[in-house]
């Protein structure tokens, strides 16, 4: 875990020299960061930040949101961009801080994975049901002359043991 | 003093609603007509007593008098008219007063709008629906009474909440409890033919109208809290998947599969039990939405309606689905099957059900997503909220395989084993309409996305123009060849067609911009086509609020010209500044500016700019929406036939 300890310890002193030494945070402030990316940083930037929920709104991305925590979070984003992380390592750093609560949906690992399969698996369980209730159907084919004549000879035989009884 | 008389005057809606389950049940027990009419007083009564209530907190609010504590938290001097009046509905008890009242009047009009083939089926419907009222009354007397008082009595309210002061949240409300509360009548309905143990004549239509009034407003209701989201929260888009707007969907959903299923229900017999429980379901999510609202266990933005009236919500859904679930456990089975079995060739009712099922799982998606954060914390302990990323996963190809159900549910016809001529017609339709569609995606300027996105939009487009060519066809063809009555296919035809230009205009979304801007007074910038012009920030007086307005004049290249005027408002009661999203729509895009920040001085302003294509099509199909439902109610008659008869 090393490797996560040191992107840690990064970011923080990242945090901690945005602070001191630039302007005070603002949309204002990060807009002047982005300015000077290259597209592809742009992109990775975007992305990111969309799986990123605002963790003092709801249902808002912190793209989507300009609360502080949120442009302190895109802040981060950009430190950890500009200091050559990858993209998973910038999720586990934030996955670290925060936990699996702070991606905006569910991870694809352990028990999660039924989030994402469950209606997959409800769509091929209807559909199958579907099929064999259309295939009992399909056997209703007219009946022949010896079954009917079987049947009504079972049904008058259940009529007579009813009499009896 | 008039507190205590609004006080009472609820307590007595709530005596005379106890007294229509006593008078409907003697009916039920009794066989005697005149029980029925009593039931029928009672719920008048109860109505008139709910208004009076209702009167005395519009009073109230009217003459902004604090001494009332919900006046005093909701409200204040500075308001203009309609927010002193929508302040009824800004918090928890008044918007659940509100909701009682409607359902008082939709309850009372169906006491006494019933047709006479239904006689036998309104004791029962009566009990249902006055035990659903009973509860809402004493929610209202006991845990959220609007009418407690506020003392000393304050010199000025608190004011409402910023974000409900906008025209759009004016309606929303209201609409949205119409939809609720009409979703009870199929379900008092199907309960009453769960307990008689057969379906009578009037049943389909009379539950069929209900359902579409229902649908109608939910419609309504969900579009004008789409477009509120979309003017006043300033993240540039409509829908959020939030779990209250989740909760709004849901009903939709259902009543969209009950509408379906009776129309498969009248055609063939077929359904029956499906109709019940879908029924049960609509109204069901309906009072869930309002649960996960209130009881805070989800957060929502709608959190500001947080109160302790979550476990009596929880007892109160579980009865309700228990209560249901016993009755049809017992009682499902007298209901009889059609005569016949269901042709499940290529046929409408195939597709019809296959629609059904997409409709149901895209139901089953959204719940899934929205109680996930509680299921998530149950098993693996860490609370996991599911937001807009993993809806979006699943909501593009339910929309493209509903695209295609509705075509060929539209152009297959009852029992019938495959497509017949409009398959030619069908296959024809696809050329000019690829080309329609390639025009549209130039002149909406889809070409610029590119990969996933642009195929999205590219299938997405030409499906829809398809499917709206076919179903224009189709209505075309019954027109000219078939006798009778038409209207409600008319109808459906005009709704399904704003299906598809509502899933035209969701496709704007796979092509949205958006930047960041700082500019000084006096400079311009270009983005977009669009050259802007910031001439610094001003002050500006409307109604209650001070805004500091931050203009863009505009020119483009198309020839657009105007001013958007992004702007933080101050109101009177509240510290902070709100945003005011200056918006410029045009049929392909819209131009929508949120004033980021701006210096002391007001010379200096960073503004957010987004293009947001196609959002004013979303709009437009709430229009056919609606006009569709419009007509399917004008149809005058459509009754069910008789078992043996299919």
């Amino acid at each position: 875990m090393t490797s996560i300890r040191h992107i840690y310890l990064a970011a923080l002193v990242g945090l901690i020299s945005c602070t001191i030494y630039s302007e005070p945070l603002s949309i204002t402030s990060l807009h002047k960061r982005i300015v000077g990316l290259d597209s592809d940083t742009v992109t990775r930037y975007q992305s990111l930040g969309d799986q990123l929920r605002c963790p003092t709104c709801t249902g808002l991305s912190i793209m989507q949101s300009d609360a502080m925590f949120s442009l302190q979070i895109r802040s981060a984003v950009l430190d950890l961009l500009e200091e050559g992380h990858s993209d998973k390592g910038i999720k586990d750093f934030f996955r670290q801080r925060y936990g699996e609560w702070i991606f905006r949906a569910p991870p694809t690992a352990g028990f999660h994975w039924l989030a994402w399969i469950l209606p997959a698996i409800l769509l091929v369980f209807a559909l199958a049901a579907l099929y064999f209730k259309h295939r009992k159907s399909e056997s209703l084919r007219p009946m022949t002359r010896k079954e009917i004549l079987d049947q009504m000879q079972d049904e008058l035989h259940h009529y007579r043991q009813g009499f009896q009884g | 003093m008039l507190a205590d008389y609004g006080f009472y005057l609820l307590l007595l809606a709530f005596i005379s609603n106890l007294f229509g389950i006593a008078a409907s049940t003697s009916a039920v027990l009794s066989g005697q007509k005149r029980f029925f009419h009593a039931t029928q007083a009672g719920s008048l009564t109860t109505m008139a007593l709910a208004i009076g209530a209702a009167a005395v907190l519009v009073t109230y609010l009217l003459n902004g008098d604090f001494s009332l504590g919900y006046v005093f938290r909701n409200s204040s001097l500075d308001l203009p008219l309609r927010y002193r009046i929508s302040a009824f509905w800004a918090a928890l008890e008044g918007s659940h007063f509100l909701w009682t009242i409607i359902f008082t009047a939709c309850s009372t009009v169906a006491h006494f709008s019933y047709s006479r083939a239904n006689a036998i089926l309104m004791p029962y419907v009566s009990i249902a629906l006055n035990v659903i009222l009973a509860c809402m009354y004493f929610l209202l007397v006991s845990h959220s009474d609007p009418f407690a008082l506020q003392f000393p009595t304050p010199t000025n309210g608190l004011g409402l909440n910023t974000l409900l002061q906008n025209p759009y949240m004016v309606f929303h409300p209201p609409a949205l409890f119409l939809g609720y509360s009409a979703c009870a009548i199929p379900f008092a309905y199907a309960c009453a033919v769960l307990c008689l143990g057969d379906i009578p004549k009037g049943w389909l239509r009379t539950v069929r109208r209900w359902a579409l009034f229902a649908w109608s407003f939910l419609t309504l209701g969900i579009f004008l809290g789409g477009r509120w989201a979309y003017v006043e929260l300033g993240w540039a888009g409509y829908w959020a998947w939030d779990p209250v707007e989740n909760s709004s969907f849901l009903p939709w959903l259902f009543t969209t599969m009950l509408l379906h299923a009776l129309f498969v229900q009248e055609r063939t017999g077929q359904l029956k039990h499906f109709t019940l429980i879908v029924a049960f379901l609509s109204l069901f999510f309906s009072f869930f939405g309002t649960f996960i609202t209130r009881s805070g266990i989800i957060s929502s933005v709608h959190s500001f309606a947080q109160s302790p009236v979550g476990p009596f919500y929880l007892y109160y859904l579980l009865a309700l689905a228990v209560a249901f679930l016993i009755l049809y456990a017992l009682r499902a089975k007298l209901i009889l099957p059609a005569a016949s079995g269901i042709n499940l060739g290529l046929s409408k009712e195939t597709l019809l059900i296959m629609t059904q099922y997409l409709l149901g799982l895209f139901a089953v998606i959204v719940v899934i997503g929205t109680l996930y954060p509680i299921v998530s914390e149950i098993v693996v302990g860490s609370r996991i909220d599911v937001q807009a990323p993993y809806f979006n996963t699943f909501a593009p190809y339910i929309g493209f395989a509903l695209a295609i159900g509705i075509v060929l549910g539209n152009l297959l016809r009852f029992g019938s084993k495959g497509l017949g001529r409009s398959k030619t017609a069908a296959l024809l339709l696809a050329l000019p309409t690829l080309f329609a569609s390639l025009v549209f995606l130039h002149c909406g300027d889809a070409f610029r996305s590119v990969g996933y996105a642009f195929a999205m939009q590219f299938v997405g487009t030409w499906l829809c123009f398809w499917g709206i060519s076919c179903l224009v066809y189709d209505l075309f063809v019954r027109l000219k060849y078939s006798f009778g009555r038409q209207t409600s296919y008319i109808g459906a035809t005009v709704a399904h067609i704003g299906v598809y230009i509502a899933i035209l205009g969701f496709l704007g979304n796979y092509r949205g911009l958006d930047t960041l801007i700082t500019l000084k007074a006096g400079e311009s910038t270009n983005f977009y086509g669009y050259d802007m012009r910031f001439s610094g920030v001003r002050i500006e007086k409307q109604e209650n609020a001070e805004l500091y307005v931050a203009p863009l004049h505009f020119s483009s290249h198309k020839g657009y010209k105007g001013t958007v005027k992004a702007a933080r408002a101050k109101y009177p009661t509240k510290d902070e500044l709100i945003n005011e999203i200056g918006i410029y729509d045009s049929f392909w895009h819209d131009l929508y500016v949120v004033l980021a920040d701006f210096s002391r001085s007001g010379t200096e302003a960073t503004f957010q700019i987004f293009i947001n294509p196609t959002v004013k099509i979303v709009w437009i199909s709430v229009f056919f929406l609606l006009l569709g439902s419009l007509i399917c109610l004008g149809d005058r008659y459509r009754g069910l036939k008789p078992h043996g008869e299919n």
